[in-house]
């Protein structure tokens, strides 16, 4: 046995002299290793699927809207989490349905006040019988095109924005995803009437629709609306009548644009544009449909015969003479009145 | 009332109208919302 371990001495002392030469070069390597991995690194924490970034950094810059490199066609798709989102639906969800549904009860009120202490607008000296032609018959069909897809597209537009906190909860959320979806195909559709409708009322009434002399004695008289007094002359259209016109015009065009960009989307704007766009829409859309609310009232119960003369296209003399004296003595003058006039006794609207 | 009934029939007959042609061009508008909600959420 001590002869064995003699000869095996050497090579346990060579052994030993090579762990102790290892363990000194360990030693001294060590503190170069440290400095070039926190040279790399530059203190971020080593993530797991980058390398040397961490992934909280790298998720930090998509979430602020970075965008990365693609090679596939839709180059929106290099951004993957678009903040203006975020802004966008607080404002839809805030203050565009807030404001919007104040609004329209705050017009709402308006009008009921107006209806209980002004009361509707009656004819001063009673019906005379005899009626006057005041809109055609491709008139009435342009205004009805108008307002019967507005209606429609107002409901199913109302409902893509309160819809979710007002209906859903009462019919339960697969029912009223149904409906939603099948709201948002008819308003996508019914768009198309809507905007011809609007081109129609605009070629037809434009002219009747510019300023006149009789506007600014409106005016100071507050169309005689809001006292029981005289009313001021008008010719075909007041005032009033020209605010709605022109606020129909230029808030339905505003809305027909938006909504043909929400139709077919990303053609001509980005994604954030596209949110402003659909913002524009949403406010300008309450914004008439507060104005409706008042347009509404005053050609159906707030003022006599307004409604028959969209109906019927007939009105009675004496509401001509009360509220559109100008435009009656103009027909009158342009002895249009034999083929415009029915003989006192014809029971409604005479046969087109 | 002749005009206003011609004028609800007009309106279904143009909405079913541009539900065939808008239909035909083969993309839909949710198509393509479709592809960018992704994004947004």
């Amino acid at each position: 046995m001590s002869r064995i371990r003699e000869r095996w001495r050497p090579a346990r002392l060579t052994c030993a002299l090579l762990a102790v030469c290892f363990a000194f070069a360990l030693a001294a390597a060590v503190p170069l290793l440290q400095r070039s991995a926190s040279a790399q690194t530059e203190g971020r924490v080593p993530g797991n699927a980058s390398g040397n970034v961490s992934d909280a950094e790298i998720w930090r810059q998509v979430r602020q809207g970075v965008a990365g490199s693609i090679t596939i066609p839709d180059t929106k798709a290099a951004v993957l989490a678009q903040s203006e989102g975020d802004n966008w639906r607080s404002w839809r969800n805030g203050p565009i349905a807030v404001v919007g549904a104040v609004a329209f009860w705050v017009m709402f009120f308006v009008v009921l006040s107006f209806h209980n202490i002004r009361g509707p607008v009656r004819l001063s000296h009673g019906r005379s019988g005899r009626k006057v032609l005041r809109f055609s018959f491709i008139e009435r069909f342009a205004h009805w095109l108008t307002a019967g897809s507005f209606i429609v597209l107002a409901i199913t537009g109302v409902n893509m924005i309160y819809g979710r906190f007002l209906i859903m909860p009462i019919i339960g959320r697969d029912l009223f995803a149904t409906l939603t979806q099948f709201g948002k195909y008819i308003h996508n559709y019914v768009a198309f009437a809507f905007m011809a409708g609007l081109l129609l009322i605009f070629f037809l009434w434009v002219r009747d629709n510019l300023w006149d002399r009789y506007d600014w004695g409106w005016i100071k008289k507050g169309g005689g609306l809001l006292f029981k007094t005289e009313h001021p002359p008008a010719a075909k259209f007041n005032f009033g009548q020209k605010t709605m016109f022109w606020a129909v015009i230029i808030g339905g065009s505003i809305l027909s644009l938006t909504g043909l960009n929400l139709l077919f989307p990303f053609v001509f704007f980005d994604m954030q544009q596209m949110q402003w766009i659909q913002a524009i829409h949403g406010t300008v859309s309450q914004v008439v449909c507060m104005l409706m609310v008042a347009h509404i009232y005053i050609g159906t119960v707030g003022m006599e015969e307004a409604f028959t003369s969209m109906s019927t296209g007939y009105v009675d003399e004496n509401w001509a003479k009360d509220h559109h004296k100008a435009w009656l003595e103009e027909i009158e003058a342009e002895r249009a009145k034999d083929a415009r006039t029915v003989p006192a006794g014809v029971p409604g609207a005479p046969a087109e | 009332m002749k005009a206003m009934g011609l004028a609800f029939a007009t309106i279904i007959v143009i909405a079913l109208s541009a539900a065939v042609v808008l239909n035909s061009f083969g993309v839909s508008s949710a198509e393509r919302y479709a592809s960018a909600a992704v994004r947004l959420n």
